[in-house]
C-alpha cells in the first residue's frame, strides 16, 4: 500500500476545516442571537402578540353580545353592544358598552342614557386597550359581519406601522 | 472494489434513502406547525388570516355544501404568498349538521405549511 508519511492526511485536514467552520458559524450565531436586532425583533413580537390578544378578548366580547347597536351600517370611531348576562338576562336598554377609538386609543367605554365613561377594566387588560393606533374604523359589512381595523405603531420604533385586521361573525346580530 | 475507490452511486442512493427515512417525519412535523421554536411573526399573520377566514365563512347564509374550493390568495398578506380555502360540507357522522372548514397554507412545497380551522354548524340557533 502507500508509504506511512509524517503529518497530517487529507481527510484529517478536511475534517479539521469542516468543524473549525461549524464552531466559528455556531459563536457568529449565538453572537447574533445576543444582538439588539434580535431583542428588537422579539420585542415586537411581543407587543404584536400582545394587541392581538387583547383583540381576541374584544371579538369574544362582541361577537357573543346579545345586540350589537352602534354601526347599524357603514364605519364609526366607536362600536356600542348590549352584553349578554350571565344569567342569559337581557341588561336594561339605556346601559350599553363598546369600544371607540379616542385620541390615538382604543378604549373600552360603557354609555348610559346620560353620560359615557372610560374608567374601567376590560378582562385583564387595562384602560387603554391598545395605545398609539391610528386611523381606526369599525365597519359593518353586513348584517352579520363587523370589521375592526387600525394602524399601530410600535412603542420606539420612529417609522412604521402595522395594520390589525379583525373580522367578527355577529352570532346574534 | 480496492479500499481506495469511493462509493459507487447505487450505495449513494442507498444511504440518501435510509437518510430520508429517518429524516421525513420531522419535515412532516415542520409543515403542521408542531415544532414550537419557530412560531415567528408569519404564523401569527396567518392564524390572524385563517380566523378572519372562518369568520367570514360563519357569515354567510347557511350553505349545505361547497364540497371543493381551490386556493385562493389572501387579501393584505400577499407578501408571505398565504393562500386560504373555505370549505362546507355535511358532517360524516352527523348527517343534519354541517362542517365548516378555513385552511389556510404558505410556503413553498416541500417546506409548506398549512393551518386549518374547524366549526361544526347546525340549522337551528340555540
Amino acid at each position: 500500500m502507500s508509504a506511512h508519511r509524517a503529518g497530517m492526511t487529507v481527510w484529517e485536514v478536511v475534517l479539521f476545516t469542516v468543524f473549525l467552520a461549524v464552531a466559528g458559524g455556531a459563536s457568529v450565531f449565538f453572537f447574533f442571537l445576543n444582538s439588539e436586532d434580535v431583542q428588537y425583533a422579539q420585542r415586537k413580537y411581543e407587543w404584536v402578540q400582545d394587541i392581538n390578544r387583547v383583540l381576541d378578548a374584544i371579538c369574544l366580547e362582541v361577537s357573543n353580545s346579545a345586540q350589537f347597536e352602534h354601526p347599524f351600517n357603514g364605519s364609526s370611531r366607536e362600536c356600542f353592544f348590549r352584553v349578554a348576562g350571565d344569567a342569559g338576562t337581557l341588561l336594561p336598554e339605556e346601559s350599553q358598552e363598546g369600544f371607540a377609538f379616542v385620541d390615538n386609543n382604543l378604549l373600552y367605554v360603557s354609555r348610559s342614557g346620560d353620560s359615557t365613561s372610560n374608567l374601567r377594566r376590560f378582562g385583564s387588560f387595562e384602560n387603554p386597550l391598545v395605545i398609539n393606533c391610528r386611523e381606526g374604523r369599525f365597519t359593518r359589512i353586513s348584517s352579520d359581519l363587523l370589521e375592526i381595523r387600525f394602524l399601530a405603531q410600535a412603542p420606539g420604533a420612529f417609522s412604521g406601522s402595522r395594520e390589525f385586521l379583525r373580522r367578527i361573525n355577529l352570532r346574534n346580530r | 472494489m480496492s479500499e481506495t475507490s469511493s462509493r459507487s452511486i447505487f450505495e449513494k442512493l442507498i444511504y440518501l434513502g435510509i437518510a430520508t427515512f429517518f429524516l421525513w417525519p420531522f419535515v412532516q412535523l415542520w409543515s403542521i406547525k408542531a415544532i414550537p421554536v419557530f412560531d415567528t411573526d408569519t404564523h401569527l399573520r396567518a392564524s390572524v388570516a385563517l380566523e378572519n377566514l372562518m369568520e367570514e365563512a360563519l357569515s354567510r347564509p347557511y350553505e349545505r355544501g361547497i364540497p371543493r374550493s381551490s386556493f385562493k390568495p389572501v387579501k393584505g398578506c400577499e407578501d408571505i404568498g398565504l393562500q386560504g380555502r373555505i370549505e362546507i360540507f355535511p358532517h360524516p357522522d352527523m348527517p343534519a349538521n354541517v362542517m365548516i372548514r378555513a385552511t389556510v397554507r404558505w410556503g413553498m412545497f416541500p417546506l409548506g405549511k398549512s393551518l386549518s380551522l374547524e366549526y361544526l354548524r347546525a340549522r337551528t340557533r340555540p
